[in-house]
């Protein structure tokens, strides 16, 4: 045992025998792993946040397709749904993309009946719109940054219908700490939105509430009785439902296709990581041969030369490891996804102007340190390895 | 001296290629050492001191030819056993190959960590071996700051300090001036006087002391032997 300690210690002897050598090994893993780190952290936010979501959403979402596409759907369907038993409540929503402002920023327009986003008043500085009132919006953190706008800022008209122009003004604006959902939001009255897209009497869905153990029965009754066609029509949009259960199943594929970057990432932390440490490896290997051919010389096992090389390589990795973990909690929390959060958030920009939402779970971390551990160890043990089965006398040459 | 041969080589061949041409570093030789005894290898420069030291002392493999460690053929050892036969072994190189940035006394005692020696029990070697060699207080010294009389000198205490069988010096003052040679020079007959098989290269046969086994090379093969 005491020898096998011993040993150990001149692996942690060796790492301050060639500082420059491991603080290059070190850094070169800790920048190789610190945006993989990052991206994980990010794409388990962004679940939690969504998965939040869905959970504190409607039971069912109901909409229209037709041509296989979801299309808009009447207002009017409101009350044939709220017949349906089992139903507590249905509210009307529209949702849709517009451009906004000299740099046509993209901007999500929401509209529903106010008293349905109470809950949402926490997030604000100012107001929600008033019940009946036209125009007054509330922008998401990001889009009032981008657009320059404050609290009672007026928007000169921005779009046009058959009442002509109109100017907007801003009533609330959600605070940065708001989830990430609000960034490029305008939140406003259905009023407001079927105005903007000059889209009266119609709705992109209606949010169904269900009493507990009635969603599946709701569901079929809506696609059984529920008809978006007028009267004397043989065509239009057929009814189309989802339910949570549908948007929990969604949730992996949707953020998998964002984490695209990660999993090429993933790739380029093991294939350049190895190159990378068996550069660093390289550092000094003239040197490093002939020290190993020294203990050689001395009587030293090949195995043994190899554990102190692990105790070396274990001891660089976990410190790689911890740094990255360290710098990624950094640059997530204090620098709030500073540039990184706009390759997975649409929108985000270099620096977002909301919470970046993360989570650095200790799955991601244990991975961190798993994959510090193979990178340094393929690159250095391998040198060793190399080193340590020469002849001595070929080694200290 | 006894009787005894505690290293044997016969028809030993090491063969050095570079490119297409072939330097034959040790050809054809066969020499025994006696245990105990105090042996000379002389001979100008490139004549095949230091690769016989290499071959005798397991630190290369020849390219023919054997060698015998009390009797056993080497190239039947394992790595295993071969590590284990260096440690029975001490070797003193011509440039000290000391450890830079370990200090003195972890250089001397660097071999004995994968025996199994504590670091406690290592410090007290340490310190016997310096002391022995004039060197008590440079135990914490790094080797850049010692002389190079004092390096080859803590070099010949790392080698002591598993107690070898036998002694293989390599050149061992040729980078010393007079003074520390004959320091150096002291310290290795002390430790024959002490029983141990010594066999050193040097360029000058003078330098062997009197008594001890002169073996002159050229070639990479014996021209002649004599007792001084």
């Amino acid at each position: 045992m005491t020898k096998f300690i011993e040993i150990a210690g001149t692996g942690v002897t060796a790492i301050l025998l060639h500082p420059w050598r491991s603080a290059v090994t070190a850094g070169a893993v800790t920048v190789v792993l610190l945006p993989y780190l990052v991206c994980l952290g990010l794409s388990h936010g962004l679940r939690l946040e969504a998965e939040s979501s869905i959970q504190l959403g409607a039971d069912l979402y109901v909409s229209g397709i037709q041509f296989g596409h979801k299309v808009p759907i009447p207002l009017v369907a409101k009350s044939q749904i709220e017949r349906i038993d089992g139903v507590t409540e249905v509210v009307p929503r529209i949702v849709g993309a517009i451009a906004i402002g000299r740099n046509r920023e993209s901007a999500v327009v929401v509209g529903m009946p106010v008293d349905r986003f109470a809950t949402g008043a926490s997030f604000l500085e100012g107001r929600l719109p008033g019940q009946n009132s036209v125009n007054e919006l509330v922008l998401g953190s990001e889009l009032a940054h981008r657009l320059n706008l404050k609290l009672d800022s007026r928007i000169p008209p921005f779009y046009q219908n058959a009442q002509g122009e109109k100017v907007s003004s801003v009533v609330g604006i959600f605070r940065p700490d708001a989830p990430v959902w609000q960034a490029n939001l305008i939140l406003t009255t259905l009023t407001t939105a079927a105005a903007i897209f000059n889209q009266e009497g119609l709705v992109n869905d209606f949010l169904v509430y269900c009493r507990p153990g009635y969603e599946d029965h709701v569901r079929a009754k809506v696609l059984e009785t529920v008809s978006y066609r007028a009267q004397g029509s043989s065509g239009g949009p057929r009814p189309m439902v989802i339910q949570r259960t549908d948007l929990t199943a969604v949730l992996p594929t949707g953020l998998l296709g964002q984490q695209g970057v990660f999993e090429l990432h993933f790739v380029l932390v093991f294939a350049v990581g190895i190159l990378v440490v068996l550069v660093t490896s390289g550092l000094g290997l003239s040197e490093r041969r002939r020290e190993i051919g020294i203990l050689k010389a001395t009587g030293w096992q090949t195995d043994e030369i190899l554990f102190r090389s692990l105790v070396e390589g274990c001891l660089l990795s976990l410190a790689a490891a911890a740094l990255a973990i360290v710098l990624g909690l950094v640059w997530l929390r204090v620098f709030n996804g500073f540039w990184i959060a706009g390759v997975f958030l649409y929108g985000a920009g270099v620096s977002p102007a909301f919470r970046v939402p993360f989570v650095l779970a200790p799955a991601p971390a244990l991975l961190t340190v798993l994959i510090a551990l193979v990178v340094v160890m393929t690159g250095s043990i391998y040198s060793t390895w190399r080193a340590a089965t020469a002849s001595p006398a070929e080694a200290m040459r | 001296m006894s009787d005894q041969v505690i290293l044997e080589t016969r028809n030993l061949c090491k063969v050095f290629r570079a490119g297409k041409s072939e330097v034959r570093a040790v050809d054809d030789l066969s020499v025994s050492i006696a245990a105990g005894s105090f042996t000379a290898l002389t001979g100008p420069s490139g004549c095949g001191k230091t690769t016989l030291l290499s071959l005798l002392g397991a630190l290369d493999r020849p390219s023919s030819g054997q060698v015998f460690f009390l009797g056993r053929e080497l190239s039947r050892y394992s790595d295993v056993e071969l590590a284990r036969l260096r440690r029975r072994m001490g070797f003193v190189f011509q440039n000290f190959s000391l450890i830079a940035g370990l200090p003195v006394w972890d250089n001397i005692t660097y071999p004995l960590i994968p025996r199994g020696v504590g670091r406690r029990e290592r410090r007290d070697i340490a310190a016997q071996m310096l002391a022995r060699f004039g060197l008590d207080d440079k135990a914490d010294r790094s080797p850049s700051e010692l002389s190079g009389g004092e390096q080859q000198r803590v070099a010949l205490a790392r080698a002591l300090a598993g107690q070898p069988d036998i002694i293989l010096a390599d050149e061992p003052i040729s980078n010393l001036d007079p003074v520390n040679s004959a320091a150096v020079m002291s310290c290795l007959q002390q430790i024959h006087a002490e029983g141990k098989t010594v066999v050193l290269s040097v360029h000058e046969p003078a330098i062997a002391p009197p008594g001890s086994r002169v073996i002159s090379m050229a070639g990479g093969r014996i021209q002649r032997e004599e007792i001084r």
